[in-house]
């Protein structure tokens, strides 16, 4: 009988709880700040592990400090060697000296394979959160590979895709005291695997990836006349896009990667065409007396969007791929100031842009319908965002100025408008285009 | 045997407020498996963080409150009454359903049920977890209905509360910037904390746990939610006599848009 | 009937177990040697070569020297126009610079010019190029409406990437802001 009691006592407590509910609480805003990360040394018996073992845990490391998502802690204060941590960390210790996260792995050569394990384990969760066996044939392209593996590590941590093994072009510029030389150069995301493809001769500007990697459309004033120019990466040959009576300028591919957009002046109006590369058929988009500029595709091909001075200054317009000239063109932006240099993420959720306004430059982002401007990004100039492929990340120009001087370099600042970071380049930079993954 | 029957009949009673009530989460998983014993180790060596964490992240309490005094109560105070009825009676129509199919099922199910769970060992360490924790949760409220202030919360003290444990979960809440924005997404968390404000258990909403199998990509964030209240703990500044209101914590984790 | 309820009882704790799956993930990542692309590294070796900077000095032309001397007229006359901030109308003082620009391109019907337009760097890079053309063409249209043939004149746009003044302030912004007439070679 007594136990009837307490059985009953125990539900009269449950049903006043259904009166007198526990306190919720919402929590929207948090932080961002770098997670700290505790990477420790992929284990190994060989030498010849051994040296593939820290080319990874380099690349890994720069890549995930890159990113600006994570804080490596120095390796002088883990309390667990490798190989407990591959096998089972102790997250008490971990979590004694801040750590939130742990990478660990083990790497067997095995005739011509390469077997490599990795582990993400997460302090706070005290679990195993990712668990992955990565088998290549050489060790030809470790890069590749230690990029691939920051990529899956990135992936389980932020929900994106990671995007460590893509590649930037940007256009290299060297002043002298009365000439500037702009060639493109080409390097993977990290800096690595530098190289110029122009020479410098003419000035070249706008380069912009196909969204396959294996083109690049630029502008160049070759014979004096700016003329939009392809190159191709692979046989490292370039021509002229078309043969066009006025000047043909700020290209850029559709996502199919069989089309170029791109803006051509005559009499003094700037106007969107659109060529299809396979039989250099060339359709109108926009007809008028302004300047239609900087045209750009939204991921599913069926919009564009670019910038126009129709309404007496620059704004943001988008019109359908297909609508030719007849339609108008919707306008999207109706802040203050100008706006300009519109790119429409792979995501499709914003479209990327300069503003300037009052003599001071921004990056911002504006949703399609025109809704959600924000700004993400200011400095002396800034300008030409462009795109990580995993649509979270940006890549622009920015130039500071330091002692009246001007100092051009690439940035790249995550959508939130946190984590700015510079990219380095062997001297000043501007005009980056961010490219797709290495294909291997 | 008439008493047995009886017993296991209030048994069943119980088990199924609490179930409604999400007090304690029945749908056993293996993670909070390990949340449960963690919850418990985790007190000893949160202790030992103690100090180390006072003497970071004060300046920090200084400086944010002007903001979330400011924006908070407002919010609290409109939004609760719709949400939580609606959430409820969500979680109604799912748990009714998932209880009808046990009825249906013939003896063959029932056979592979057992062979499951056989495989995953889990059933013994569960139903002791289970039992301790009804124990436990027994203990305390009888505890408490003796010794503590009975006063019914107003809702000062409610929103105040409330802004004392928001402000310190936010900033320890580094959101990962990979932002799904979606206003139905909802990372819910029930926190149960002791006397001194350590959280003792944790336990993911069914809900939240139904969403983030079935998309792998909201991982993250619940991965950072936990982390936020783990780092978060002990909570400070709660009036020990009040422990009555703020044992339990419903905790949401909405990730709107930043700025 | 007690079978029965010891057996539901049993069945809803046992149900309240389930849903439990365990998340051991391992995945291959495969063929990340697969197409080694061959680069062909030495086909481009002979156009560098190519575009090396030749320096030549040599006697000028009968031609050159003509050139040389209308190119310091041109000057004497006033070769280039200025602009307002994200304008294409020349300023008024441009008016009577063109109109002798006219006078002098009638007089020496031999010669064809280009007109360069310039901006400053206070923009961006693909609407300056425009912005460059409209303002060449603004001083074209001038020059043929003064009655220079339409066909002696060409236009061409730098957009900001040639500033007539590396400096970052007000005046020398002003002083990128141009279309320059050049007589062509």
């Amino acid at each position: 009988m007594i136990k009837l009691k307490l059985c009953s006592l125990l539900f009269i407590f449950f049903l006043k709880n259904l009166y007198s509910g526990p306190i919720e609480i919402d929590v929207t805003k948090g932080t961002i700040e770098p997670l700290p990360i505790a990477i420790t040394k992929f284990n190994y018996k060989s030498i010849k592990e051994k040296t593939i073992s820290n080319q990874i845990y380099e690349i890994v490391s720069n890549d995930l400090t890159n990113s600006g998502l994570f804080r490596k802690i120095s390796d002088n204060a883990f309390l667990q060697d490798e190989e407990e941590v591959f096998f089972q960390p102790s997250f008490r210790d971990w979590s004694l000296i801040d750590a939130n996260l742990i990478v660990s792995g083990r790497i067997k050569l095995y005739n011509d394979k390469l077997l490599i394990n990795i582990k993400l384990w997460d302090v706070y969760r005290e679990k195993l959160i990712l668990s992955k066996k990565v088998e290549v044939l050489n060790d030809n392209k470790l890069r590749v590979l230690a990029h691939i593996i920051s990529n899956l590590i990135y992936q389980r941590v932020t929900g994106e895709k990671g995007y460590f093994d893509t590649r930037v072009v940007y256009i290299a510029e060297e002043k002298t005291a009365n000439n500037i030389s702009k060639r493109i150069a080409i390097m993977d995301y990290d800096g690595n695997n530098h190289e110029y493809l122009t020479n410098g001769k003419n000035i070249a500007i706008t380069p912009r990836f196909s969204p396959n990697g294996k083109k690049i459309a630029y502008l160049s004033f070759s014979d004096k006349k700016p003329t939009v120019f392809l190159f191709d990466l692979d046989t490292k040959k370039e021509k002229v896009l078309g043969n066009f009576s006025g000047m043909s300028f700020a290209p850029r591919f559709s996502p199919d990667n069989k089309r170029i957009i791109f803006s051509l002046t005559k009499r003094g109006s700037s106007n969107i065409f659109i060529q299809t590369l396979s039989n250099n058929e060339t359709i109108q988009v926009t007809n008028n007396r302004h300047i239609n500029t900087s045209p750009s595709f939204s991921p599913d091909n069926k919009w564009i969007v670019f910038s126009s001075d129709r309404s007496g200054k620059q704004n943001l317009y988008i019109k359908k791929s297909n609508d030719g000239i007849s339609k108008k063109a919707k306008r999207i932006t109706f802040g203050e100031g100008s706006y300009a240099t519109p790119v429409w993420s792979p995501r499709g959720d914003y479209i990327a842009f300069t503003k300037t306004y009052k003599n001071e430059f921004f990056i911002g982002l504006i949703r399609k319908d025109g809704s959600g401007e924000r700004i993400i990004a200011t400095g002396y100039l800034t300008e030409s965002p462009s795109w990580s492929p995993n649509g979270r990340t940006l890549i622009f120009n920015k130039v500071n100025k330091s002692n009246n001087k001007l100092v051009s370099s690439i940035f790249t600042i995550d959508i939130t408008g946190n984590l700015e970071k510079k990219l380095n380049t062997p001297g000043e930079a501007s005009d980056p285009d961010w490219g797709p993954s290495i294909n291997y | 045997m008439v008493k047995f029957i009886f017993f296991s009949f209030i048994f069943h009673l119980t088990l199924l407020a609490v179930f409604k009530l999400e007090i304690v989460n029945l749908k056993k998983n293996k993670e909070q498996a390990i949340n449960v014993n963690v919850s418990l180790e985790k007190k000893n060596f949160i202790e030992k963080e103690k100090p180390k964490k006072t003497i970071k992240e004060k300046p920090k309490k200084e400086v944010k409150p002007k903001k979330t005094i400011k924006e908070k109560p407002k919010k609290t105070i409109k939004e609760k009454p719709k949400k939580t009825i609606k959430e409820k009676s969500k979680n109604e129509i799912k748990q009714k359903t998932t209880k009808e199919n046990p009825k249906n099922s013939n003896e063959e199910k029932f056979d592979d049920l057992l062979k499951n769970l056989a495989k995953e060992k889990l059933p013994a360490e569960s139903q002791d977890n289970f039992e301790k924790k009804l124990q436990k949760l027994s203990e305390q409220k009888l505890k408490n209905s003796n010794n503590l202030d009975k006063k019914k919360p107003n809702k000062n003290e409610l929103s105040y509360i409330e802004r004392l444990i928001l402000n310190q979960i936010d900033e320890n809440w580094s959101r990962p910037p990979g932002i799904k924005t979606s206003k139905d997404l909802i990372i819910k968390i029930v926190v149960r904390l002791d006397i001194n404000g350590n959280v003792i258990n944790l336990q993911i909403h069914k809900s939240t746990l139904n969403e983030t199998v079935r998309d792998n990509t909201l991982q993250p964030y619940l991965d950072s939610a936990i982390r936020a209240i783990k780092k978060a703990s002990p909570f400070e500044g709660l009036k020990k006599d009040r422990y009555n209101t703020w044992k339990e914590l419903i905790i949401n984790f909405k990730p709107i848009e930043a700025r | 009937m007690n079978n029965l309820l010891k057996l539901l009882l049993i069945f809803f704790l046992i149900f309240n177990f389930i849903g439990c799956t365990s998340q051991n993930e391992k995945v291959l990542v495969e063929g990340v040697s697969s197409n080694v692309s061959s680069t062909t590294e030495e086909s481009d070796k002979d156009i560098e070569e190519n575009d090396q900077n030749i320096s030549i000095e040599d006697d000028l032309s009968e031609t050159a020297k003509i050139n040389k001397i209308l190119n310091e007229k041109l000057i004497e006359v006033g070769d280039r126009v200025f602009f307002d901030y994200d304008k294409s109308n020349f300023k008024k003082e441009g008016i009577e610079t063109l109109k002798r620009q006219a006078r002098f391109l009638i007089a020496n019907q031999n010669i064809t010019v280009t007109i360069e337009g310039h901006c400053d760097a206070r923009g961006t890079r693909e609407y300056n190029l425009a912005l460059g053309e409209r303002r060449a063409f603004s001083v074209k249209s001038f020059l043929t409406s003064l009655g220079v043939e339409d066909s002696r004149i060409s236009i061409i746009s730098f957009g900001k990437e040639k500033l007539q003044s590396l400096e970052n302030n007000e005046k020398a912004w002003a002083q990128s802001r141009t279309a320059i007439t050049t007589i062509n070679p």
